[in-house]
C-alpha cells in the first residue's frame, strides 16, 4: 500500500469512529429526586411561598403555584418547545412554622443534570434556609 | 495544507454527526397538587398504603430513608427499558396524624398516559376510592411492521453490508458503526453516514432512498 493510500484508509478510519462516537444515541430516561424536606420553625407559610417561587425561578422557569402552597416550574424549552427538566416545590404550614419539601425530575439524555443536581440546586437557592432551618419531619 | 484539509474534514463530519444525531424531542410532564390530611393516622400507616399504591402503577417503590415516609418509583409496571413514568408519595406526620401529597411525572411522548392520570389513580389507590384503569403501554410490533423500523435490513446492492435498528432508535451496521433511524408515517430518516431520506414500503419490508435500499427479515 503506497504512503496516500495509507493516509486515506487512515483518515477514513478516523472519520468512521467520530460518525460511530457522535451518533450513538442512548434512550431517554425519567430521573426523579426526593429532595429535602425541612421543617422552619417561627415562619408563616407566606415566607415559604415567596422563597419557593424565587428559588424555582433562579434554577428553572416561570414558577408558578396552584393556590394552595405547590409551587411547580420547567426549565426553558429547547427549539420545540420541550423541556427536560422539572421541579415542585411542597409547602405545608404547620402551628409553629411550615415545611418545605423538593421533588425533581428530568429527562436525560438531553438534560445535563441529574435529578438528585437539580434538588441540591434548588434547595440551595431557597433563600436562608440554613440559618433558619430544623430539618426533618420532628416537631408536627 | 493537507492536514488543513483533514481537520477540516473532519470538523464537518462532526458537526454533521452532531446535528444529525442528536435525540429525538421527548418533554418531562410534572403533576403536583393532590395532597390528603388524614387525621388520627400515622406515618406507618401512611407508608404502607403510598407503598401499595405506588406498586399497583410503577415499580420497585423505595422510601428514602428507612421510617421517613418518603416514597418514590419509577416505571410503568412491567415494562422493561428506561423509565417513561415516576412518582414520589410524602408522608408528613403532624400531632393530629398526618398529610400525604401526590407528585408525578412522565415523558411525553412515550407514555400512554398523562401525569395528572398517574397521581389520580396513585392517589385513589391510596385512599381505596375507585380508580380509572391507565392505558397500557402497546407492546412494540415486531417483524415486518409499518410502525417502526425494528429488525435486521440486508442491503439490496451493498454486499455484506446490514444493518440492526432497535426499539431505541438506534442502528449498528455489521461493522459496528452506529447511527439512528426515525420514521414518520412511511417516510423514514436514517442518520448514518448523513442524513438520508427513505421511503418504507407498505408490507414494511423494503426501505428505499437516499442511495441505499435495504430489505427487512422478517
Amino acid at each position: 500500500m503506497n504512503p496516500l493510500s495509507r493516509r486515506l484508509v487512515t483518515v477514513s478510519a478516523a472519520m468512521l469512529t467520530c460518525v460511530a462516537l457522535l451518533t450513538t444515541r442512548a434512550p431517554a430516561e425519567i430521573l426523579i429526586a426526593v429532595g429535602d424536606s425541612i421543617t422552619v420553625t417561627n415562619e408563616p407559610v407566606s415566607d415559604c411561598n415567596a422563597k419557593a417561587k424565587t428559588a424555582l425561578d433562579s434554577v428553572l422557569q416561570n414558577a408558578g403555584d396552584n393556590g394552595a402552597g405547590v409551587w411547580l416550574a420547567y426549565g426553558p424549552p429547547d427549539s420545540s418547545g420541550h423541556a427536560s427538566a422539572t421541579a415542585a416545590i411542597h409547602c405545608y404550614p404547620l402551628d409553629n412554622g411550615y415545611n418545605v419539601s423538593f421533588t425533581c425530575a428530568v429527562e436525560v439524555p438531553p438534560n445535563p443534570d441529574t435529578a438528585t443536581t437539580l434538588c441540591t440546586k434548588l434547595a440551595a437557592a431557597f433563600p436562608s434556609q440554613k440559618a433558619a432551618l430544623v430539618t426533618g419531619q420532628s416537631g408536627w | 495544507m493537507k492536514r488543513l484539509r483533514i481537520a477540516a474534514a473532519c470538523a464537518l463530519v462532526a458537526v454533521a454527526a452532531l446535528a444529525f444525531g442528536s435525540p429525538a424531542p421527548a418533554a418531562v410532564q410534572m403533576s403536583t397538587g393532590i395532597r390528603y390530611v388524614i387525621p388520627g393516622g400515622t406515618i406507618a400507616d401512611c407508608s404502607g398504603k403510598a407503598k401499595t399504591a405506588l406498586s399497583a402503577y410503577l415499580e420497585n417503590p423505595v422510601e428514602k430513608t428507612a421510617g421517613g415516609g418518603e416514597w418514590s418509583a419509577t416505571g410503568p409496571i412491567g415494562v422493561t427499558g428506561p423509565a417513561t413514568a415516576a412518582a414520589v408519595v410524602r408522608c408528613l406526620a403532624s400531632s393530629k396524624g398526618y398529610a400525604v401529597t401526590f407528585t408525578c411525572v412522565v415523558q411525553i411522548p412515550g407514555n400512554p398516559y398523562d401525569a395528572d392520570a398517574l397521581c389520580l389513580d396513585i392517589a385513589h389507590n391510596f385512599s381505596g376510592k375507585p380508580v380509572k384503569p391507565l392505558p397500557t403501554p402497546s407492546p412494540m410490533p415486531t417483524g415486518c411492521t409499518t410502525a417502526n423500523l425494528v429488525g435486521s435490513w440486508t442491503s439490496d446492492d451493498k454486499p455484506g453490508l446490514t444493518l440492526q435498528m432497535d426499539a431505541n432508535g438506534g442502528l449498528t451496521d455489521s461493522d459496528g458503526v452506529s447511527g439512528n433511524w426515525n420514521l414518520y408515517g412511511s417516510t423514514a430518516s436514517l442518520t448514518y453516514y448523513g442524513t438520508h431520506s427513505m421511503t418504507l414500503s407498505p408490507d414494511g419490508k423494503h426501505l428505499r432512498g437516499g442511495g441505499y435500499n435495504f430489505t427487512r427479515k422478517c
